[in-house]
């Protein structure tokens, strides 16, 4: 057999796959300007507009601050969308309420159908990079899962989980 | 206008139909052609050749995806002038590269020459090419269907060109596993 046997071959593929080879997927793409903007959205939202709206349901003056927070959320506890990829492209999931980092990547590494065999063993930050190292069996899902995607989407949750945080994060295996 | 309405042209053997052919799909093909043949004259001539073979296609033919049909024909037609050309020098578009890409699929095929089932390999590959996953399916028939540039791919999916090399790479080395096990090395 010689290359040009196998480009004939490739030449006579099914036309719905050749028609649509070249379209772009519909990737929920996070710009690099979205990504900011969401971010100093949630600091105003933090930091300004919830206390407001908290002191106003209390009212003014009122010093009974030993009543748990009326919203249900137990301190420690982060609202969280997980971001994971369904058939190779970025989806997100409900908010979710949990109590950590360690929870959140659980989290993620289930919505991407990442079996139990991956685990986190550590994370790490030098130098503005968050380094998760896992177990060496994440590779294994390189082979029907875009990688890039799939450290985007844990970024992409992680940032905005915690604004102005992992910026910057890789995966490490041992 | 829509395709059904450029075949049914074909039918009624109106010679309406080349022009409205030429209209919707002439740029499309003459961007394929182009990128094997790298020469605007050699791509236009594959063009028209192009709407002469789907003229003497349809009938009996009645395509459903147009625009592959004729894709297919052109590319077909400027793959058949390359290989007619005297000098098969590097340089000359990517279709060099794509062979030598494609060669590695087959390197360890020391065998001695078999006839080639050509009819069954396509079917392997058209299965082969099914199995992949939608991006690794796309980044591979922009390789080696429409022959784009690692470029060009790149910047069509926002990958960077050592990712689409990295993509294109696994594929190679999974369908090289395929054509061993039925039986083509």
């Amino acid at each position: 057999m010689k290359p040009d046997d196998l480009l004939d071959a490739i030449g006579n593929v099914d036309d719905a796959l050749i028609a649509t080879a070249q379209e772009c997927p519909r990737r929920k793409h996070l710009s690099k300007l979205w990504i900011p903007l969401a971010s100093v959205a949630a600091c105003v939202l933090l930091f300004i507009v919830l206390p407001v709206v908290f002191i106003s349901l209390r009212g003014a003056g009122s010093e009974d601050y030993a009543e748990p927070p009326k919203t249900g959320q137990s301190p420690g506890n982060v609202r969280v969308q997980i971001y994971y990829l369904k058939d190779n492209e970025i989806a997100t999931s409900e908010q979710l309420l949990l109590p950590s980092v360690e929870e959140i990547f659980a989290a993620w590494l289930a919505l991407n159908g990442i079996d139990e065999e991956v685990r986190l063993i550590r994370i790490s930050y030098a130098d503005g990079v968050t380094t998760f190292t896992v177990t060496e069996e994440l590779v294994t899902y390189y082979d029907t899962m875009d990688a890039s995607l799939l450290l985007e989407s844990l970024q992409t949750t992680l940032q905005h989980a915690f604004p102005s945080e992992y910026e910057d994060c890789r995966f490490a295996y041992e | 206008m829509m395709d059904e309405q450029i075949v049914a042209l074909y039918w009624e053997r109106a010679e309406q139909a080349i022009a409205e052919t030429a209209a919707k799909y002439g740029r499309y093909c003459h961007t394929i052609s182009y990128t094997i043949l790298s020469s605007h004259e050699d791509a236009e001539e594959c063009v028209n050749d192009t709407y002469i073979q789907a003229w003497d296609c349809i009938p009996p033919h009645r395509p459903s995806i147009l625009s592959t049909f004729l894709g297919k024909i052109t590319r077909r037609i400027s793959i058949d002038r390359w290989r007619k050309r005297t000098a098969r020098k590097r340089g000359g578009g990517e279709l060099p590269l794509v062979l030598d890409e494609l060669a590695e699929c087959i390197s360890d095929n020391d065998g001695p020459e078999q006839e080639l089932d050509r009819e069954q390999l396509s079917e392997v590959i058209n299965t082969f090419v099914h199995s992949l996953p939608i991006m690794e399916q796309k980044v591979f028939l922009c390789r080696y269907w429409y022959m784009n540039s690692v470029n060009t791919i790149g910047k069509r999916f926002d990958y960077s060109e050592s990712k689409v090399k990295t993509m294109l790479h696994r594929t190679r080395n999974k369908l090289r596993t395929v054509l061993s096990k039925e039986g083509f090395l």
